[in-house]
């Protein structure tokens, strides 16, 4: 499915309205290779200017309008991850634009809402684990909270006040744990599926470099 | 019956304070030496003569005593139980690294605490 929406993505750039031999397709051709080429080098800031005015300069139905704005929004991309790390964490307006996009050509698999993670993970110890698919570890943090608080409620029941506190406060540990470690790895799978899907992208983009 | 509700309501809120909202700031300057201790006594000690090997890159220890010291004694120790939670889904899917040539899990502190926000402590 990837491969198909990446393939689509290059046919989109590909796509030409314009002769192939016309003088003007030439001439946006040579310009558009010189500023990737200025990226290529690592001058992003250069490169991303000279694509901007180049893009300004072309009719609005040259296919190298095109592909000079979303080189410009992928480089624009590049430059700005290089500062945050991950660049979720401050979604700029060229990778909303980007993101719609590549939305558009690949159902990106969303995870679970958050608030069901953890309502998941509070409502029984694991819960969280197996809303995101992830059995083997709802298991482990339902065997082992639960016979925390088994142990903890068996001390209740029989009135052992500081052993009752000592499972008390394990239990309280442990289950806390399973909810952190619900949220934790909800944040891992949206920060590594973001991480996938923006190194296709780059990939099907076809621009030069690995900026990760 | 009733008091048994009542205890297992009240633990059920205690850990949901505690691990849904108050999470990321909670304790994290509570002091984690005696933590830092017990992870280093089970090195010394127990690790030589434990037959299994962790199959994860760093192993367990290592990952939790790096937790422990860059995000506090309660973050660092439910990293550490994080850890010892998602190893079991994580050994089927990766990422792999190989360490003296055996294969392993990749899994750093980093892989699962970027969403902290940096070093709580």
């Amino acid at each position: 499915m990837k491969a198909v929406a990446a393939f689509m993505f290059l046919l989109l750039l590909a796509s030409t309205p314009a002769s192939a031999g016309e003088p003007a397709y030439q001439a946006a051709r040579m310009a558009y290779d010189s500023w990737i080429a200025k990226a290529a080098q690592g001058d992003l800031r250069t490169s991303v200017e000279g694509l901007r005015h180049l893009a300004a300069g072309l009719p609005a139905n040259s296919i190298w309008r095109e592909r000079c704005q979303m080189a410009v929004l992928l480089l624009d991309m590049r430059r700005q991850r290089s500062l945050h790390l991950p660049a979720m964490a401050m979604p700029s307006m060229s990778y909303r634009l980007v993101e719609r996009k590549w939305r558009q050509l690949d159902q990106l698999e969303s995870p679970p809402a958050r608030w069901l993670v953890l309502f998941g993970a509070m409502a029984v110890p694991g819960g969280g684990h197996a809303i995101m698919g992830r059995w083997h570890d709802a298991w482990v943090s339902f065997v082992m909270t639960g016979f925390m608080l088994w142990l903890t409620l068996w001390a209740f029941r029989r009135r052992m006040g500081p052993v009752t506190v000592f499972f008390g406060v394990l239990t309280v540990w442990l289950w806390g744990g399973t909810i952190f470690s619900a949220l934790s790895l909800h944040e891992r799978y949206f920060a590594e599926q973001y991480m996938n899907w923006w190194q296709q992208l780059w990939l099907a983009s076809g621009l030069p470099g690995r900026p990760w | 019956m009733k008091r048994m509700m009542a205890a297992y309501a009240a633990l059920a809120t205690m850990s949901w304070m505690l691990g849904g909202i108050w999470m990321p700031t909670a304790f994290a300057h509570a002091p984690s030496g005696p933590v830092v201790l017990l992870v280093q006594s089970y090195q010394q000690w127990l690790d030589p003569v434990d037959g299994r090997h962790c199959p994860s890159y760093p192993v367990c220890s290592r990952y939790a005593q790096e937790a422990i010291a860059s995000h506090g004694m309660l973050v660092g120790s439910w990293l550490a139980l994080d850890r010892l939670i998602h190893e079991g889904d994580d050994l089927e899917r990766g990422p792999w690294v190989r360490v003296h040539g055996q294969k392993r899990l990749y899994d750093p502190v980093e892989r699962n605490a970027f969403w902290l926000g940096g070093h709580s402590s």
